[in-house]
């Protein structure tokens, strides 16, 4: 987990450089119109000019930041919640059979449902903007983080349950020190996948027709005529989702510095 | 120490409900059938028995895992319910939590038990030493070889000041070597501490130096078949194996292992 957010293989970085040369050599050759695909002078120019502002090549120069912070408030709510209600009921549903034979079916089946599907009926309870993001955010989120903490407290070896009682320890001292740490690698794993899918979720969300946030920049600049600027919008997200994936492989690391050792132990 | 029993085990049975081979078809498998005896306070005692007759569901048992279905166990005069510091396990692999560094694992129950800090450090000190690991403080289980691994469950387990030890064959993984170190150990730590000891294992020479009495359990469902006190005196040592009365009982019950087996 640690080694690939530390080193960057040079070998990955061959095929961006390829296509980056490709793009640019298509637009010296003037075969694709502007209005199509920016150019990458013309993209780097309006990206920075969007973070930088100065230029105002765009109606959006200099509205990166603001535009990131509403979308990042999204995201952190939307995430938070799904995380709360992931990881209550997955270790409940993990650790609890009757709780488990209660509330999993009922889970599962709602599971089936399409994230997307649930837009229109989102649109009619919370109507456009922040409620409906947020809420397709956390039911989006909710079950990959769901799905993996669950498994990862029903598969606690019962020989470590076991080991911990014998020594003494209370429900809650087990929670703390055997079930969540042996089911750790698979609460980040869960976390991981649940913020990935916040990200896709906020655009969608967004796309319904808020007027700020990343996925608005994304869905008006093609309205307004803007095409430079949905690459950059584009770029913009996919970043922010390594970024804020990044942040969160930090945060576990900090919490629990010792839950690598759960993967590669025994 | 004299003539106090320990533990009474009193005409336990137990039965396990396993699948038989057809889809939901279910059969009750009698595991113990009448179990009893009486370890005495201090007492070490071996048990021996043909592979699946029920010797580590006896254990668990005692140790509080598993229920009875029939009969009952008492430590101390009182049943046993549940799990228990009292009542410390060492399982056939050592069983350390990999989260928790060799200091962290030792010191898990005395945490627990919420004792201060200061009476932590003194008895980390006592039985790191006791069991040979010192300056292994911060080390990770799986940066340890199984032996020093089988030792600081022995440390994290004798930690807690357990009126009795319960075994599953603890040094059956190790090789020979180690093994025999680890036997050592225990004749040592069972010199100064003097705790009630329940053994099970595979090995008879083993199960002779270090038990006051072996039992021998049935092939399943298990029974104990036979009894016998071994008469070498203590302080022992390894130099016991040579011995003519050492090779005589190890044939005498041998043979009867040997008789369940067929
Ligand atoms: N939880 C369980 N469910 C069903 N059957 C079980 C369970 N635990 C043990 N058994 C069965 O009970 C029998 C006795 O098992 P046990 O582990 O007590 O044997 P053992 O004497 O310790 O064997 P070994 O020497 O190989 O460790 C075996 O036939 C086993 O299949
Ligand atoms: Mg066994």
């Amino acid at each position: 987990m640690k080694q690939n957010w530390e080193k960057i293989d040079p070998l990955g970085l061959v095929l961006p450089l390829v296509i980056l040369i490709v793009w640019y050599l298509t637009a010296l050759s003037g075969r694709v119109p502007d209005y199509l695909f920016p150019a990458p002078v013309e993209f780097f120019q309006v990206l920075l000019d969007f973070i930088f502002g100065g230029a105002q090549l765009t109606p959006y120069s200099g509205k990166f930041l603001e535009n990131l912070w509403v979308s990042c408030i999204r995201v952190i709510t939307g995430f938070g919640l799904a995380a709360c209600g992931g990881l209550l009921l997955g270790f409940l549903s993990g650790r609890n059979v009757l709780i488990r034979r209660m509330i999993d079916p009922l889970i599962q089946m709602i599971r089936t449902v399409p994230g997307i599907g649930w837009l229109p009926l989102a649109l009619v309870w919370f109507g456009i903007g922040e409620g409906t993001t947020v809420f397709l955010i956390a039911l989006a989120a909710f079950f990959p983080i769901y799905l993996n903490v669950a498994d990862g407290a029903s598969n606690v070896p019962d020989i470590y349950i076991r080991a911990g009682s014998m020594l003494g320890a209370d429900k809650m001292g087990l929670f703390r020190t055997v079930i969540l740490p042996a089911s750790f690698p698979s609460i980040v794993v869960g976390l991981r996948l649940g913020l990935g899918v916040s990200w896709a979720y906020l655009v969608l969300g967004e796309l319904t027709g808020v007027s700020r946030g990343l996925g608005a920049v994304l869905m008006d600049s093609r309205m307004l005529g803007q095409v430079e600027m949905i690459p950059v919008a584009m770029l913009c997200i996919a970043v922010m989702g390594i970024v804020s994936d990044r942040l969160l492989l930090i945060l576990c690391d900090w919490l629990y510095p010792y839950h690598e050792r759960t993967a590669n132990g025994k | 120490m004299e003539n106090k029993t320990a533990l009474v085990i009193d005409k336990v049975d137990k039965s396990f409900s396993v699948k038989t081979g057809k889809k939901s078809e279910v059969g009750l498998l009698q595991v113990l059938r009448a179990i009893s005896m009486s370890v005495m306070e201090g007492e070490i005692i071996g048990l021996l028995g043909p592979s699946g007759c029920g010797k580590s569901t006896l254990l668990n048992i005692v140790a509080g895992f598993e229920q009875p279905d029939k009969g009952e166990v008492l430590f101390q005069g009182e049943p046993v319910v549940i799990p228990a510091p009292e009542r410390s396990v060492l399982f056939q692999s050592a069983v350390l939590f990999p989260w928790f560094t060799v200091k962290e694992n030792i010191v898990y129950g005395l945490r627990n038990r919420r004792e201060n800090q200061g009476i932590i450090e003194k008895k980390y000190c006592q039985y790191v030493q006791l069991v040979g690991l010192k300056g292994f403080d911060n080390y990770y289980p799986n940066q340890l070889s199984g032996g020093m691994q089988q030792r600081a469950a022995l440390a994290r387990a004798l930690i807690m000041e357990p009126r009795m030890l319960l075994m599953d064959e603890p040094f059956a993984a190790l090789d020979a070597q180690t093994r025999m170190l680890m036997q050592q150990l225990l004749l040592g730590i069972s010199e100064q501490i003097k705790p009630t000891i329940l053994f099970i294992t595979h090995d008879i020479e083993e199960a002779l130096i270090l038990s006051d009495r072996i039992l021998v359990m049935s092939k399943l469902p298990g029974k104990i078949i036979y009894e016998v006190t071994v008469p070498f005196s203590r302080p022992r040592d390894l130099s016991m194996i040579g011995s003519y009365g050492f090779a005589k009982m190890k044939d005498e019950i041998r043979q009867y292992l040997f008789d369940q087996l067929l």
